[in-house]
């Protein structure tokens, strides 16, 4: 396996996607490449860097009010047109 | 504190959220609406590129949701289907505002087999010829983080929508693969292309960030 094939399938190594030959190259690979070890390890933390932006990005993640309140509205509504028709059945 | 219906929620518990739903449980919609605001709204910006349109989408997301709540069969997750209606209704708007650009991203432009962008990376033999280099990062570095934090998400800003949509829905919002590939209706292979290609430049930035910092350290 080459240094190229090795980055190309990182991303579904990392998501435990390689089957198990595949992945027994890319661990034999690594264990021998200095250089795609530290691509794999930096490739680790620049994913980890950008969930935990994602998780701060979230945290305050309620809906705004007047989005909220017209979603609502027709929410009910449909409720109320099937019970409508519940009960004219 | 809303805490996020998870993915992959178990079928059981998915058939009664659904059921609770159908029957207009107005505590368990509010409850869903807000939990999903976050992410839906981000992903529809990072597609639109405009924070007030993108609202706009995810309030016609969730019309159609309660819309279509009768109709939906359960073939994929109820999140996966609430996100395929988000990512039809950023795209009916992009069009609608002739935003060309972002429309073609998905659905046009071919995407070439090879994951990583880095042309003249390799040596025609397929080993390093510009090997990534040296840095580590801690977990205390605190300072370097938040520092990091802004280099990242410059740089997913500046990304092509495809691949901005793709990080944004995987490594942002944590969303699993399968849920990303149905609601954007692209194949594995093109998510994991454009996912790779997301990552590889932001490892690239960060790199840069950090070689410049050494510099500086150094002078």
């Amino acid at each position: 396996m080459s240094c190229e094939e090795f980055t190309e399938m990182l991303t579904d190594y990392l998501d435990g996607r390689v089957p198990y030959g595949r992945r027994l190259g890319m661990l034999m690979h690594v264990a021998m490449c200095s250089h795609c070890r530290r691509y794999l390890r930096q490739m680790r933390v620049t994913i980890d860097l950008t969930q935990d932006l994602g998780a701060q990005d979230t945290q305050p993640s309620r809906a705004p009010d007047e989005l909220k309140s017209e979603v609502m509205r027709a929410f009910r509504e449909r409720a109320a047109s099937h019970t409508e028709q519940g009960s004219e059945s | 504190m809303h805490d996020m219906p998870s993915t992959r929620t178990g079928q059981s518990e998915e058939s009664l959220l659904l059921e609770r739903l159908r029957l207009g449980d107005e505590t368990v919609f509010a409850e869903l609406v807000d939990a999903w605001h976050g992410s839906l709204h981000r992903v529809a910006t990072s597609y639109l590129e405009d924070a007030a349109a993108a609202e706009e989408v995810v309030q016609e997301t969730w019309l159609a949701v309660i819309d279509g709540l009768d109709r939906f069969q359960g073939r994929s997750s109820l999140k996966t289907w609430v996100f395929s209606i988000l990512m039809n209704k950023a795209r009916t708007r992009a069009r609608r505002d002739a935003r060309m650009v972002v429309w073609s991203a998905f659905d046009e432009q071919p995407i070439e087999a090879s994951a990583d962008p880095h042309d003249g990376r390799f040596k025609k033999k397929g080993s390093w010829q510009h090997p990534p280099l040296k840095w580590t990062i801690t977990p205390e570095d605190t300072l370097l983080r938040d520092d990091l934090a802004m280099v990242i998400k410059r740089t997913i800003e500046e990304l092509p929508a495809n691949q901005r949509v793709v990080v944004t829905m995987r490594d942002l919002q944590g969303l699993d693969p399968e849920d990303v590939c149905q609601a954007l209706g692209i194949t594995n292979a093109n998510h994991r292309v454009l996912l790779h290609r997301a990552r590889a430049a932001i490892r690239a930035a960060i790199e840069r960030y950090m070689v410049d910092g050494e510099e500086e350290k150094t002078a």
